[in-house]
């Protein structure tokens, strides 16, 4: 033991698993650019007052119908003379939002019911994967509907429509990585320490499944502003005035022929939205899984 | 071994048997030994032959269902472990009953750092900070013997060789309160030879040096005699021969027992055998087994009897028992 005091080792600092991700993370360019998207929609949201220029619900009906870069509007303004700039940014932030609460509602019930019906087994884990079979073999439109019709057309419930349609995925995810780790000798190696059910669920088990769910809560934040702006644009979801990306869509989609702006730049802000946290996703796939890394 | 010490753990007439989809299989059929304090038993015998079972029955992480123990008692410190209800036995585990595995690339925790875990184990059984928790992690890891243990800490599984991964292992046991007795299954199979003798070394110091009991899983006889005080020898879920160590290599009265012994290389006191002697044969079919002793089909010196009645106990000297009708006729091979 003297020696190895007295011995000069040198310091190697190991990369932190963190560490390791972001180099690897930074050799895919893809992932850099939905990563790159995400920041800006991010920062739009964050500080939507800052860097939108006008007010997004000020009327300025002599100005309606404003095309793109005319009169100081850079991307003009809607039917009602609304700057189309500051709707889009302000968007940002309620679709960030959602996307981020209602991947939340999925991500905690999902975790919950995968890792307790993978660790429990037998005839608990029957019934509750059968209940998730049921849950989707719903078209997730009809039961974001059915939910939203019963709480009643609003965002809010719209992110709670959203997130409980989603948990089943989530659920299967976690469980089937659960499934796989739960026979690890780690966990056997914690039990005869004396760990309790709890703890090696949620403390040992579940930080090893950690990396499927990330990727898979990556992809979900971009589906789910989809979906709510789906919804919304179904009535379902953001009721007017608020800029929500769908609705905006919705309430301008007779103007498409003579003002085609309202319309499309919502729907491109939608696109590059999820475009971005798709590429992420995929790319974090990439990474996360040993076996795709080379 | 001159005085007799206290008994810690007494295992009694246990059975443990699987009930799968394929048959009934009888993984430990009648096993009774004894560990006393500071005293270290090794278990000796081929792999399926029921050992694990019966180390994993002390602190039930057999999985149950399917496993089942069909009768026999548990002693430890004068309590039944097998009447103690679930929340007992997981105080237990960790705290008096520890263990260390055969795999030490597998059964530490990936996502976190080894002294994060084994900080974990101080704080699930005391009430202590965190800080005092990797205090004392610190001080364990000097203890096992791992080289600038305030680095060490911080590192990931992956970060650390085998030998030293085994000895955080050995760390996160002894991480316990009051450690009374660590089951070791095979905590040498997965090292290579020059560490297997280290972790050996490391495990008997820590055992004069906290007086703690060693139950130690294995198959490898080189490991027995460096490690063992008594020696039982077990066969498809039977115990066939129980001795202290000196008995066994110098006298073993069961045929199996001298079959494990002719199959090691280079042991200078069996130098008759020219070629490595294997045990024809294979281990029978568990869940087939009948009345008679399992061995029965390998052995040489088989005779009718032996296919009908497991044979009784004789016992040969006060620390030498063997379990065969013919060990008479067994003499160095």
């Amino acid at each position: 033991m003297k020696s190895s005091e007295t011995m000069d080792i040198p310091r190697i600092q190991e990369p932190t698993p963190l560490q390791e991700t972001w180099y690897h993370l930074k050799k895919n360019k893809g992932a850099m650019t939905g990563l790159g998207i995400i920041t800006l929609f991010v920062l739009m949201a964050i500080f939507a007052p800052l860097v939108s220029p006008r007010d997004p619900l000020a009327q300025q009906i002599s100005e309606r119908l404003t095309p793109m870069f005319t009169n100081g509007y850079i991307f003009g303004t809607d039917d009602l003379g609304r700057d189309m700039l500051s709707r889009l940014i302000y968007g940002a932030r309620i679709s960030m939002t959602i996307g981020v609460v209602s991947v939340g509602i999925s991500l905690f019930f999902g975790i919950i019911i995968g890792v307790t019906s993978a660790y429990y087994g037998g005839a608990f884990d029957k019934i509750v994967m059968r209940l998730i079979d049921i849950m989707l073999a719903f078209p997730y439109i009809l039961l974001t509907i059915v939910i939203v019709s019963l709480l009643g057309p609003s965002l809010t419930n719209a992110m709670v429509a959203i997130g409980i349609s989603q948990v089943p995925r989530y659920a299967r995810v976690v469980r089937a990585s659960v499934l796989a780790e739960k026979e690890s000798d780690y966990v056997l190696a914690e039990k005869a320490l004396g760990a309790g059910d709890f703890e090696l669920m949620f403390l040992t088990i579940l930080p090893n499944c950690l990396s499927p769910t990330i990727v898979q809560a990556t992809l979900g934040v971009g589906e789910a502003i989809l979906n709510s702006a789906g919804l919304s644009f179904l009535g379902l979801g953001a009721q007017p005035p608020t800029p929500e990306w769908g609705l905006m869509i919705a309430s301008s989609k007779q103007f498409i022929t003579n003002a085609w702006w309202i319309v499309t730049l919502p729907g491109l802000a939608i696109l590059l939205a999820v475009l971005g946290f798709n590429l992420f996703g995929d790319g974090l796939r990439d990474i996360l899984d040993p076996k795709m890394r080379n | 071994m001159a005085e007799k010490k206290e008994i810690l753990l007494s295992i009694q007439n246990l059975s443990f048997s699987f009930d799968t989809q394929r048959g009934v299989v009888n993984a430990v059929r009648d096993i009774s030994l004894d560990i006393r304090k500071g005293e270290t038993l090794t278990l000796v015998g081929e792999s399926g032959c029921g050992k694990s079972v019966t180390a994993h029955a002390i602190n039930q992480l057999n999985p149950m269902p399917p496993g089942k123990v069909d009768h026999g008692k548990i002693l430890f410190r004068g309590t039944d472990l097998l009447t103690l209800r679930r929340h007992e036995i997981e105080k237990l585990r960790g705290t008096q009953i520890s263990m260390i595995f055969q795999e030490p690339m597998t059964a530490l925790n990936p996502v976190f750092t080894v002294g994060a875990q084994i900080a974990d184990v101080f704080m699930t059984h005391q009430h202590i900070t965190k800080q005092e928790a990797m205090e004392r992690t610190i001080d364990l890891f000097r203890l096992v013997k791992i080289p600038a243990p305030e680095r060490r800490v911080n590192s990931y599984p992956h970060q650390l060789s085998g030998g030293m991964r085994q000895r955080a292992m050995i760390a996160m046991a002894l991480a316990s309160p009051e450690p009374g007795l660590m089951i070791a299954d095979e905590p040498t199979t997965a090292l290579d030879v020059t560490i297997q003798a280290q972790i050996l070394d490391l495990l008997n110091d820590l055992k004069h040096e906290i007086e703690m009991s060693i139950l130690l899983i294995t198959h490898d006889m080189g490991v027995v005699a460096e490690m063992a005080d008594r020696v039982v020898v077990m066969y498809a879920g039977r115990k066939v021969e129980e001795a202290d160590v000196f008995s066994i290599f110098e006298t073993p009265r069961h045929p199996y027992t001298l079959g494990l012994l002719n199959s090691l290389p280079s042991n200078t006191k069996y130098k008759n055998a020219r070629r490595l002697e294997a045990i024809t044969g294979t281990v029978p079919d568990m869940r087939t087994i009948g009345a008679g002793c399992p061995f029965e089909n390998r052995c040489a010196y088989a005779t009718q009897t032996c296919g009908q009645v497991f044979p009784t106990e004789t016992v040969l000297s006060e620390s030498h028992s063997v379990w065969c009708h013919n060990y008479h006729m067994v003499k160095e091979g």
